[in-house]
């Protein structure tokens, strides 16, 4: 029920910015049209478990989830002052770099790379703390936070990888016991987050509606 | 199996303290945000009320200058002509000795009265006070007072003039005025003694007459009060702030202080500088 829920709120955040495609048109938002695209075909395709390889589909999400550590992350980047580009950038190819590591000598590929992710994650929540106190710097601009689209990915953001870290944190030793309680959690968790962070991302690109704004 | 619900347990607590985490950082955000926006509209709201406060000043100025011009023009410069006028008629039937020297005369006063007129073309205006800048408005001021032989003034000037800002020394020059209009219409006073400090960090304007004097605090309770509040207000609208000393009898000494380096006008100082 949970699970179909949130692949409902995916396919409402990539309808969403189809009908609002005009307005995001010439914003760094326009991106998320082929990326939440790419996430609905990859739900999709999991659901009629397309990806199982080896009994797992954890090869497909180790690319899936690498893409959008990514396409967040670079998002992100955009929208932060410039002149924090430089080094951010190289914070984001070293974690890509270690992911790469990870997944083909560390973990495996056809395992999950968690430790990955949880560096992914924690690149992601500084952005996204970045993100923040950049906002809290910005003086002499009267701001509306709940109608500002970037508030809301940076929030969907931020709440979809805190709520996975510990999960992913415990991944490979729960998994090695196979816990039935702990994939009940995983459902919980993974299909909350999912439904916090496309419905903030729904909730932004409907802020394209009321102003233009430069975030 | 028990290691492995403990395992699950901290996961559970694990993932609510994060959220919990991540409430706060956003709700603080929110705060913050709130705090920011709130302090945006009270600087803007000081801002329009600096402005209208200026405006008034301004119009207040003119206001005077043009009861002066008036009274100047209706006591001396009128009557000066009309007297010309009379000396004039009564000529016709004169000799020419007599003639001549009515002329002379005549000539004289409209000499003088055209002196008059070209000292009320200098009236202060505003944008004279801009010119001049304040020390000089003031002295100008003072020197047209003294021709009146009603008060007697002095001015003391200590420390290298300076300039500050232009809304500064306009509303500074309305607060002179309006002490100035105090000592000479409800006070009585006979002398005035005006100190101006230039100091580095420091501008003093100090303003004492020997007037009837009054009680602050009664003047302050009353309705008629509203002269020393809004010497107060403005005073404070500037950044700086405004000491009244007086006591039936024993005259009253206005005292404005002001840091001239501060940009900020809107004072009071008390919003935060930053939010939060």
């Amino acid at each position: 029920m949970l699970q179909n829920l949130s692949f409902v709120f995916e396919v409402l955040a990539l309808v969403i910015v189809i009908i609002q495609y005009k307005k995001i048109e010439r914003t760094p938002y326009v991106f998320f049209l082929p990326y939440l695209l790419l996430i609905v075909l990859y739900e999709l395709g999991s659901f009629f478990y397309l990806f199982v390889i080896n009994k797992s589909n954890a090869w497909i999400t180790n690319i899936i989830i690498s893409i959008e550590f990514l396409f967040y992350s670079c998002l992100l980047i955009v929208l932060l002052d410039k002149k924090l580009r430089a080094r951010l950038v190289i914070l984001v190819l070293s974690a890509f770099l270690f992911t790469v590591v990870d997944v083909f000598a560390i973990q495996g590929f056809w395992d999950l790379g968690t430790i990955a992710i949880l560096v992914q994650y924690v690149v992601l929540i500084v952005l996204v703390c970045m993100f923040f106190s950049q906002l809290m710097r910005r003086s002499g601009e009267h701001l509306s936070l709940i109608r500002l689209p970037a508030f809301w990915i940076n929030t969907g953001l931020l709440f979809f990888c805190l709520a996975e870290f510990m999960f992913f944190a415990a991944f490979t030793y729960m998994t090695a016991k196979k816990n039935y309680n702990y994939y009940m959690l995983w459902l919980v968790i993974s299909n909350m987050a999912n439904l916090i962070l496309y419905s903030c991302l729904s909730i932004s690109f409907l802020c394209f509606n009321k102003k233009k704004l430069s975030y | 199996m028990f290691q492995q619900e403990e395992v699950i347990v901290l996961i559970i607590a694990g993932t609510i303290m994060l959220l919990l985490l991540g409430i706060f950082i956003v709700s603080f955000l929110f705060f913050y945000q709130k705090k920011h926006n709130s302090h945006i509209t009270e600087k803007s709201q000081l801002q329009a009320q600096f402005d209208q406060e200026l405006l008034k000043a301004q119009l207040e100025i003119q206001e005077q200058t043009l009861t002066h011009v008036s009274r100047e023009i209706h006591d001396n410069i009128g009557q000066v002509l009309s007297f010309v006028k009379l000396s004039l008629a009564s000529a016709k039937k004169m000799d020419d000795k007599q003639k001549n020297q009515k002329i002379d005369e005549n000539r004289e006063l409209v000499a003088q009265a055209i002196t008059d007129l070209r000292d009320l073309s200098k009236s202060l205006s505003f944008e004279r006070i801009k010119t001049l800048g304040l020390q000089q408005a003031i002295a100008l001021e003072l020197e047209r007072i003294n021709k009146s032989d009603i008060i007697k003034t002095h001015l003391h000037t200590t420390g290298e003039v300076y300039e500050m800002d232009g809304q500064k020394e306009l509303v500074l020059f309305r607060i002179f005025q309006e002490a100035l209009n105090n000592a000479f219409k409800h006070a009585y006073a006979r002398n005035l003694r005006i100190s101006l400090i230039y100091a580095a960090d420091l501008f003093t304007l100090t303003i004492e007459d020997d007037g009837a004097g009054f009680s602050v605090a009664d003047k302050l309770k009353e309705n008629s009060g509203s002269g020393l509040k809004n010497m107060d207000n403005r005073a404070a609208l500037i950044g700086g702030s405004a000491t009244i000393d007086s006591l039936p009898g024993e005259g009253c000494c206005i005292k404005i202080s002001l840091d001239p380096i501060t940009r900020e006008n809107y004072a009071n100082g008390n919003y935060p500088n930053s939010p939060g």
